[in-house]
């Protein structure tokens, strides 16, 4: 219900009351209660008109209320709370969309699959699984893989602790090829994934078939060497 | 009556009226209405301002409503905070209509 006395009415209290943000709430308060007098006092067998001008009456007189509000909806307390408010929300978002992206970028990998480093057939894979944790990252050496085409492939994830502050530096291996004459100087590439959990391939070309070790270093001194004199299971037997 | 007796204890009838469930503000008038005999009337557009101070003091909470007639209202809730208020506010004024009544009394004895 919308009478004309009753809008003047409300403007008028509105009007002193400084803090704009709460007017609706004001409004409609008050509105309400206006039209609860009236229905009251048209039951009560009051006409029309006489119950709207009872109702606004009843209320008061429009300055002195909208006053009081104005004293209660103080708009420095207003502005102060809805400035924190604004200053937080955008807080949490600069802080939390980096930590998402990174998260998600982490986790996606995780269903990323190796894909072989060279297109000619596999002549041996050997099933290495070993774990190496350096300061907070841990990295998983799981297989070493040998083409046709004398590449020597090594695959491998890293996990590093999400809560550590330590910089992330990107951290691919450094792997090196032996046989019988010591490291074998050659070519090569790789890629790491992720930033949390990630995974990594790196590959040598013209590696010997008879290549005895791989030497794979983590950071500054940790090492680990895989003997490829065993554990080859042959992909063509023939 | 005299508006400034109905000011001071205000605030404790309406916190007195939340003790027993949610108003809103125009049931809280009517109820203090009919209880009182009509003695206490002032005017309703005062209500609101205290009823907001209450809520900025973290006596009362607001929500939003639907009443049984289908209108959206505005009602009040008393806090924990606000319960703690109504119990000081209660031995306060039993305090002070105890010291009025001595007072009376005992002019009334002076005067025999």
């Amino acid at each position: 219900m919308l009478v004309p006395d009753w809008e003047a009415y409300l403007k008028a209290v509105l009007s002193e009351v400084q803090f704009k943000y709460d007017h609706n709430a004001i409004y409609f308060e008050l509105k309400n209660h206006l039209e609860d007098r009236y229905e009251g006092y048209v039951e009560e067998g009051m006409g029309d008109e006489e119950a709207t001008c009872a109702a606004l009456a009843c209320m008061g007189d429009a300055q002195t209320v909208g006053r009081a509000l104005n004293k209660v909806h103080l708009p420095i307390i207003g502005w102060i709370w809805r400035i924190l408010r604004n200053i937080l929300i955008l807080f949490i978002i600069i802080n939390i969309l980096p930590t998402l992206s990174l998260l998600t970028s982490g986790f996606v990998s995780v269903f990323e699959s190796y894909e072989n480093q060279s297109d000619s057939p596999l002549v041996y894979t050997i099933d290495v699984g070993h774990k190496e944790k350096v300061y907070d990252t841990t990295y998983f050496i799981d297989k070493i893989l040998y083409y046709e085409d004398h590449t020597l492939e090594v695959r491998y994830a890293t996990w590093t602790n999400p809560f550590s502050n330590s910089i992330r530096w990107n951290s691919s291996l450094s792997v090196v090829v032996y046989d019988e004459n010591g490291e074998i100087r050659i070519s090569g590439g790789g890629w790491k994934s992720g930033s949390f959990y990630g995974r990594g391939q790196e590959n040598r070309k013209q590696i010997p078939l008879n290549a005895t070790k791989v030497v794979i270093s983590f950071g500054l001194k940790e090492k680990i060497t895989i003997d490829l004199t065993e554990g080859r299971v042959m992909e063509n037997e023939s | 009556m005299d508006k400034g007796l109905i000011g001071g204890s205000t605030v404790l009838m309406l916190l007195s009226l939340l003790q027993e469930r949610d108003y809103y503000g125009y049931e809280m008038i009517k109820e203090i209405e009919r209880r009182s005999n009509s003695i206490f009337q002032f005017k309703e557009g005062t209500l609101y301002p205290v009823l907001h101070r209450m809520e900025v003091q973290g006596f009362l909470k607001s929500y939003k409503k639907k009443a049984e007639s289908g209108k959206e209202r505005k009602y009040y809730h008393i806090t924990a905070k606000g319960t703690t208020q109504f119990a000081k506010e209660k031995r306060q004024w039993g305090e002070f209509t105890g010291s009025v009544q001595k007072v009376l009394g005992g002019a009334g004895y002076a005067c025999t």
